[in-house]
Formats: structure tokens, C-alpha cells, sequence
């Protein structure tokens, strides 16, 4: 036995000390800050979907990713093999996808304007790389027949590629036998995005030709120094709504500059009627970008002077209905935290990325119709999990479960 | 017996064994000889299975080499065959571990008759005395066949006296020897057989004694015949 | 199985020594870089502070607090790592060729050993494993340690304590010895073993075949680690977003691992046995 002592020494050595290090980094964890949603007023049960995502910087030294949701908190490293394997959190709403249509969603994005989902079918239209010159030439089409498990798939080239420098898509929406693609046509001078052009591709699922393009709205872009302008789609159903926003640069007294979003123009396009219309909007009235329209309605959200701001906009009438201010009590707030906002089942989920760490940040979630605020809460640290110094932590988007 | 059969060999173009055939018996002493060096090493390597060859077989009673054989036949080549830095007590342990055919008695008598000392440490050897322990751990195994590369070569006066001794000992009895050798003089009463190689091929395989007593000529004598010098 | 531990043991014996001086020159080194570069720190915090007017706390905010991470991400440090790797990179070679090379050819002996042949092959393959796990092992004792001579040198209020944990993470080169989870790490000494294989399948063709052989070993190596990319090669190149889900594309690269692990033990054993020349 004498004469093993060295290469049981070194055996015995690296067990040790390789178990001692994991054991380490599995309960790393136990000292990073945790948190609750602490009600403050309202229906408790408004959050039971929400997942809020988080990093967290520690010093210099690391970044480490999370969860909170109703239940408390999930850091990524503790999470199963085969969900860190990724290296991030895959998007729920693309995990759902995965998870019940896990041959379908194979190679797909999981990008929600480039899918049509109805009780009997999930449709996807997608403009993927080619390999060889990394650009995009053609419509990628697959329809999910939920009921008969069939695929319908087929690749078509983008009309007129060649005079726009890239087309994407914002929307998908699948009427009987035709699929209608809403894209965004970017158009390039000497280097410069110039111009934007709304279109709408409609193909027959059965002979996979195009029977149908439209251009619906275009833009040419501009920028100064007080702001520049900006385009959006929204497409609910046979139901697009393009809308142009102008974001001006606003300075405070204390030189900080932030963006505020107003809405100049909106279309309405029907896919089934190809009809267009354009909406008047209330004169001499900032009203904010637009988030959802319910029935006729149209919710516009913005931020003044660290409030939330909604307005609901009948859009027959072109008069605002109502309108609604929620005094949120995060000191940053931006117009990247109205991008990332939520709608689902007619409530809005409002969730800044706070930068500042000796205020908890808030969460709001409003009711559109009743244009009530449904739930007031705030993200809390749990127990004395207190933040260190050297801690920087930021809620970066919300999500929302099935 | 070892049964070497039509046996070829090329390093690159150059064919050095082209059909060598001959056999050696247990209790025989046979030695290889040949005028240029290559080919002799080159079969003691083969029958080892330490170069693989182009064609014909090697059998050891009968038998293809496995690792099994190494109980049975070991190799002396004319370098020391353990790490230099161990001591000879060290390889003794070593071949102890690995051989069960290593007789630590014999290794003990060899040592004292070789007069080397168990705690040398190899690297600190003389020539001479580092092919006598490359001897000594070869001999001290139990094994039926021994082959030997040049037990001789660059050795001084008295190391090859004691090294010569060896084989009339009890330490060479019984067990089949192949040899190959360039200083025949010294051990050139003790051969039974004789296996000339020239270009890769057996010129002349003969029992020493017969021709001595039956033709009166010595090893060297028909070396010169074959060899045409 | 008793011949393998033995030969194990054989061979990490005749290493022990170089091992040693390799992980002692590691260890001082870095004990050296640790101790200069805290002193470097506490002289400029106490000219600061003592002559220079500043506070404890502008100080701190200027040039903020000393920790491991000021070592660690020292090229000098990073210099020991790679003396590590360099090390045993050369090990890989030398494990096989000390036997043949200078003027006691072990591998007579070795050869002729009444064992599997392929004894031989694992036990080195091991060896490789065994020291590379040392020399990791050996960092993380080497981190506490310098973390205490930290410690000594730095008075609290300079100082921010960190985790080992956190130190590997904030290095550039450690997480790659070390990664953040026992199933990474298990992957990553996969893949090093794999190399280790493969390398070795290589060595064994030049050995069996010399000037020829490197060719040959060259080429196997390269198409062995061809066929290990590719899955992951064309699912990257060819699919902007992956066709296969990632624990499935993890399983067909565990299988190509094994297969080409397999094939490389086969000619490995096949080159030992029948081609190996002296």
C-alpha cells in the first residue's frame, strides 16, 4: 500500500477538492438577493402569470440571470441542466410553442408577430437566412393543422426583393386557404435606412402562389437633433394597425434627456376586405404609442413626468374616452419600459427596468376597459437578502405564462 | 521451439528478412550471424511482436504470440530496458510486479554474481554493468526462451568474461537461446546452431558441433565460405 | 485490472517528480504576484490617503477595492495558467516518447509487459486526466491561499472578500478548467479526454509508421475532430434557429463523442498490437 500513497494522495486530493468547489457553486445562490410580489392594493391574483426576468451583476466579477414570479425567485445556475443548457432563459412564450408543438417549432423562431395561432391551426411565416450569402430571399410558410397533426410548408421567394434592403416580418394571419404576410420593406440610401414600407404578401396554401401584395403605409425615416419618427405594427387578427410616432428628446431642468412618444397617424387595414382606412386623431393632444385595441377602441400609453400615462382613443369617433394617470414611483422611467410592457386578456403589464437600487421597483397592471388599475404591487427583497454595494440588478422585461 | 517461417521485412523500399526461415530449440543455444546489422535485430524484434512484418509467421511451441507469451520468452536487446533513473531494486520491484514468472532468488544470486549493488541507481552504471542488469532482470525470469542482441558489444574485457560466464551457469540450462552476436570468439564453443543471414536472406543454418566433428571447420571458417570473404 | 493500477501508479510515480516542481513554480509564482501586486495597492492607498490628502472612502471610489480579481486578471497570473497547459500539452507527447527516445528504450519492456497492451494506452490516458484534475485541484488550494496572504497584506477597509466561486467566474481563462456546474464540467473533461484520445491514436501512427505515420495521425486527428464538429457545425451554420433542441443536439454530440472515442481506442488498440515498432 506504501507504494500507491502518492497516487491515492492525488486521488483523494482532486475528489476533495473538485467536490468541495461544486458543492460551493451550488449553493452560490444562497447569498444572491431573492424577491416577492408584495401586493399594495388590488387583485392578487393579476400576477399569477407574471414572470418578471432579471440579472444581476455582482461587481465585476459575474452576471447571473433570474426569475421572479408569484412563487419568489429562480436564478438560472439553479435551474435543471437542460434549461441552463442554453445559457439564457428561453422566452415562455416560445417554450410553450416548443413544448406542445415540439416537431413544428423545430428550427423556428420564436419571434409571436411571425405567428397566427387559432384554435385549429398554428401558422408561421418567417423570412429566414439563406445559407450561403447570409441575406434574406424567400417566405419560409408552415401551417399546423392542430386537429390532423399535418404540416402544409412551403419556401416562396419575396417579390421584388432586389429593391429593398431587407424585409421582415411583423405579422401573420391565415383567412380559409390564404395566408397573408404583413412585413416591413427597409429601403437603403448610400448606407442610410430611408425608407419604410408597410406590405402585406397574401399566398394561396393550396397552389402556394401569390395572389395578392399591398402597400400599405410607408415612412421615410428622419432624425434631428430634437427626435426622430418611427413606425409600428400591430396585428391583431385580420386586423393591422400601423401607426407613426414621432419621439422627441425632452431634457429636465437637471439635463437628463429622455424620449416621449407621440402617435401621428394611424391606419386600420383589413386583411379579408383589403380595405384602409385612416383614423383622425384628437388635434393639439400628445396621446402616446399605441398598445392594444379592444373593439373599437385603442389603448395609447405614454410617460409624463414619471407617470404612466393611458389614453383609450375611439377610433370611430377619433375622440380620446377616457384617460387614466397611475403615478409610478420609480425615479428612471423610459420609453424602452413602455416598449417592453405586456398586454394580455385585456390588462396591461407595467414593469420598469429600475436602475436605481434604493427603490423597489413597481409593478402596475391595469385593467384597459375599466381603465382601472388592477394591481398595484412592487418587487420586494425577501428576508435580509439585502443588496450590497457592489450588486447591480436590473429587471430587464416581463412575461406572461399561459 | 521457436519456428520462424519464410519471415519478410522491408524498412521503405529496402527489404531487410525476404523468406528468413529457421528454428531454434529449447535447451540450444542458436545464434544468429550476419555481416551487416539490420536484419538480426529485426528478428528478434519480430518474434517479440515489436515490429510487425510483411508476411510469413512466427510460432513459439506452436503457438502465435500473445500476451500471455511474455511469461514464456524475454528479450535482452543491447540497450537497458528500464527507466534510468530507477534504482535496481526499484526494477527488481517492478519486474516483480508485472512477471510471475520473476524469480527474486535468482535475481539475488545474478546480482552477487554480477557484484552490483541492489541501491545503484541504473543511470549511475558503467556500460558494462548496465548490460549486466539488463541481463540480470532477462535471466531472472522463468521463462523457456531468452533472446539476447549483442550481449557483447562495447562491453570491456571483464564485464564480457563475466557476461560469457553466464552461459555455461545453470542459468542458461534448459532454456532456448537465440543469440546474435559479433564477437563469436567468445561463446563460440558454447553454440549448438548456427544461422548465417546475408541481404535478408538464411545463406546457411548448420549444427556447430557436427560441422566441427564432420568437416573439421570452425564457426568462422564456414562464415568465410558463406560470406565470400 | 491489478496490472492497471499498477502501471497507473508506475506511471504517475515517474511523473510525480516533474509534477511537482511544475506545481511548486505555479505556486510560488503566483504567491509572488499575489503579494506584489496587494503591496503595489496598500503602498499607493497609504500615499493617497497618507500624504496625497485623499480619504479612505474617495479612495475606494477612485481606484475602488482590493481583491483576488486584481491577481487574477494579472497577465502574469494568466502566464502561470498557461505555463500549466503548456505543461501538459507537452505531456501529452512526452508521456509516449520518453519510452522510445534516449538511450534506454523502456518501451521493450513496456511492450513485452504479460499485460494487455492497451493497459498501457489507458494508464497514460489517465495519467493526463489525473494531472490536469491536480493542477485544477491545486488552483482552487492555491486561490484560498492567496486569498489569505490577501488577507494579511490589505486591511478590511480596502478590501472586498470574494468567493472562490467568484473568483473562477471573473477570470477570463478559469471557467473554462472550472465551469459553473457539475454537468459543464463533466462535459468539458469529456471533450479533454476525447482530445487526450485522439491525440494519443495519432502519436501511436507515427510510431507505427514513422514519417508516413505523422501523415497518417495528422489526418486522423484532423477527420476525427471533423466528424465531432459537425453536427454542431451545420445545425449552426445551416439553421438560424436550431433544428435540433439543445438537449438533443447535446445527445447526437454525446453519441458522435462516444463513437468517435470508440473508433480511436480501436485503432489505437489495433496500431499497439499488430503495427508498434520499437
Amino acid at each position: 500500500m506504501r507504494k500507491y500513497w502518492k497516487t491515492i494522495a492525488l486521488s483523494v486530493f482532486i475528489v476533495i477538492g473538485i467536490s468541495m468547489f461544486y458543492i460551493n457553486v451550488n449553493t452560490v445562490t444562497k447569498e444572491f438577493p431573492r424577491f416577492n410580489f408584495k401586493i399594495i392594493e388590488g387583485n392578487e391574483e393579476a400576477v399569477d402569470k407574471l414572470v418578471i426576468n432579471g440579472d444581476l451583476y455582482n461587481g465585476m466579477t459575474n452576471f447571473e440571470q433570474f426569475r421572479v414570479n408569484s412563487t419568489g425567485t429562480t436564478y438560472l445556475r439553479d435551474e435543471p441542466f437542460s434549461k441552463r443548457i442554453i445559457g439564457y432563459y428561453q422566452d415562455i412564450y416560445g417554450e410553450d410553442l416548443q413544448k406542445e408543438y415540439r416537431t413544428f417549432m423545430r428550427g423556428k423562431s420564436t419571434d409571436p408577430a411571425k405567428f397566427y395561432e387559432t384554435d385549429e391551426i398554428l401558422a408561421y411565416a418567417e423570412t429566414p437566412y439563406s445559407f450561403w450569402s447570409y441575406d434574406t430571399y424567400e417566405f419560409e410558410i408552415d401551417i399546423l393543422n392542430k386537429k390532423t397533426k399535418k404540416t402544409v410548408s412551403f419556401s416562396t421567394p419575396i417579390p421584388d426583393r432586389a429593391n429593398y434592403w431587407y424585409v421582415a416580418p411583423y405579422g401573420v394571419y391565415v383567412d380559409e386557404n390564404e395566408i397573408s404576410i404583413i412585413t416591413l420593406n427597409e429601403q437603403v440610401n448610400e448606407d442610410v435606412i430611408e425608407n419604410t414600407s408597410v406590405h402585406v404578401y397574401t399566398y394561396n396554401i393550396d397552389t402556394e402562389q401569390l395572389v395578392g401584395e399591398e402597400v400599405i403605409d410607408s415612412l421615410n425615416y428622419s432624425s434631428s437633433e430634437d427626435g426622430y419618427n418611427d413606425i409600428q405594427v400591430m396585428a391583431i387578427d385580420e386586423n393591422i394597425f400601423i401607426s407613426q410616432q414621432k419621439v422627441n428628446y425632452i431634457e429636465t431642468e437637471d439635463d437628463f434627456a429622455y424620449e416621449k412618444v407621440n402617435t401621428e397617424k394611424i391606419i386600420h387595414y383589413n386583411v379579408n376586405t383589403h380595405t384602409k382606412e385612416e383614423f383622425t386623431l384628437p388635434e393639439k393632444q400628445e396621446i402616446g404609442m399605441p398598445i392594444t385595441i379592444i373593439g373599437d377602441e385603442l389603448f395609447l400609453a405614454s410617460i409624463n413626468d414619471n407617470k404612466l400615462e393611458i389614453i383609450s382613443l375611439n377610433l370611430i369617433e377619433g375622440e380620446i374616452n377616457s384617460q387614466k394617470e397611475i403615478e409610478v414611483s420609480n425615479s428612471f422611467l423610459s420609453l424602452y419600459d413602455l416598449y417592453q410592457a405586456k398586454v394580455k386578456d385585456g390588462k396591461y403589464y407595467f414593469i420598469p427596468s429600475s436602475e436605481d437600487f434604493n427603490e423597489t421597483t413597481m409593478i402596475t397592471v391595469v385593467d384597459l376597459e375599466s381603465l382601472t388599475v388592477d394591481y398595484l404591487g412592487e418587487i420586494e427583497p425577501v428576508g435580509s437578502s439585502a443588496i450590497d454595494e457592489e450588486v447591480e440588478m436590473y429587471f430587464s422585461y416581463p412575461e406572461l405564462r399561459k | 521451439m521457436i519456428e520462424v517461417k519464410d519471415i519478410t521485412k522491408s524498412f521503405g523500399r529496402k527489404r531487410v528478412l525476404n523468406g528468413v526461415s529457421f528454428t531454434a530449440n529449447k535447451g540450444e543455444i542458436t545464434c544468429l550471424i550476419g555481416v551487416n546489422g539490420v536484419g538480426k535485430t529485426t528478428v528478434m524484434n519480430a518474434i517479440m511482436g515489436l515490429t510487425p512484418l510483411k508476411s510469413g509467421e512466427i510460432l513459439i511451441d506452436g503457438k502465435k504470440l500473445t500476451k500471455e507469451s511474455y511469461e514464456q520468452i524475454t528479450f535482452i536487446p543491447d540497450t537497458i530496458t528500464m527507466p534510468p533513473t530507477m534504482r535496481i531494486k526499484d526494477a527488481f520491484d517492478f519486474m516483480n510486479d508485472f512477471y510471475q514468472s520473476w524469480n527474486q532468488k535468482r535475481a539475488e544470486e545474478l546480482l552477487t554474481f554480477f557484484k552490483l549493488q541492489k541501491d545503484d541507481r541504473i543511470s549511475d552504471l558503467s556500460k558494462g554493468n548496465k548490460a549486466k542488469v539488463n541481463l540480470l532482470l532477462g535471466l531472472a525470469l522463468d521463462v523457456d526462451y531468452v533472446l539476447m542482441d549483442e550481449p557483447f558489444s562495447g562491453i570491456d574485457i571483464f564485464s564480457r568474461e563475466q557476461i560469457a560466464n553466464v552461459f555455461t551457469s545453470h542459468l542458461i540450462e534448459d532454456r532456448g537461446v537465440i543469440i546474435t552476436t559479433h564477437e563469436i570468439g567468445d561463446i563460440e564453443h558454447l553454440i549448438d546452431r548456427v544461422v548465417l543471414l546475408n541481404n535478408g536472406v538464411v545463406v546457411s543454418e548448420f549444427n556447430a558441433e557436427q560441422v566441427r566433428e564432420e568437416q573439421g571447420k570452425s564457426i568462422v571458417d564456414v562464415m568465410r565460405e558463406a560470406f565470400h570473404v | 485490472m491489478k496490472n492497471f493500477f499498477k502501471l497507473l501508479n508506475f506511471e504517475l510515480n515517474r511523473f510525480s517528480k516533474l509534477y511537482f516542481v511544475l506545481l511548486s513554480s505555479i505556486g510560488i509564482i503566483q504567491i509572488i504576484i499575489t503579494v506584489l501586486k496587494a503591496r503595489a495597492y496598500l503602498t499607493r492607498a497609504n500615499n493617497a490617503v497618507l500624504k496625497g490628502g485623499m480619504t479612505q472612502h474617495e479612495f475606494i471610489e477612485m481606484y475602488s477595492k482590493f481583491s483576488m480579481i486584481d491577481v487574477i486578471h494579472s497577465i502574469l497570473f494568466a502566464g502561470t495558467l498557461a505555463i500549466g497547459i503548456a505543461a501538459i500539452l507537452f505531456y501529452i507527447f512526452f508521456i509516449w516518447y520518453r519510452d522510445w527516445f534516449a538511450k534506454n528504450t523502456f518501451v521493450y519492456r513496456l511492450l513485452t509487459l504479460p499485460t494487455s497492451r492497451m493497459n498501457l494506452f489507458f494508464t497514460k490516458v489517465i495519467t493526463i486526466m489525473m494531472s490536469v484534475l491536480g493542477l485544477v485541484t491545486f488552483q482552487l488550494m492555491m486561490l484560498n491561499i492567496e486569498k489569505t496572504i490577501v488577507k494579511w497584506i490589505i486591511p478590511k477597509v480596502y478590501r472586498e472578500d470574494l468567493r472562490i466561486v467568484d473568483m473562477v467566474s471573473a477570470s477570463e481563462y478559469l471557467p473554462i478548467i472550472l465551469p459553473q456546474g457539475i454537468a459543464e464540467f463533466f462535459i468539458a473533461y469529456g471533450l479533454g479526454l476525447g482530445f487526450v484520445v485522439i491525440v494519443f491514436t495519432a502519436i501511436l501512427f507515427e510510431r507505427s509508421f514513422r514519417l508516413k505515420g505523422i501523415i497518417f495521425g495528422l489526418l486522423y486527428a484532423f477527420i476525427s475532430i471533423t466528424i465531432f464538429i459537425l453536427p454542431i457545425t451545420i445545425q449552426l451554420l445551416m439553421y438560424e434557429n436550431l433544428y435540433l433542441y439543445p438537449m438533443e443536439l447535446l445527445f447526437v454530440q454525446a453519441v458522435t463523442w462516444a463513437v468517435i472515442v470508440a473508433a480511436s481506442l480501436l485503432v489505437s488498440r489495433y496500431l499497439l498490437k499488430n503495427k508498434v515498432t520499437v
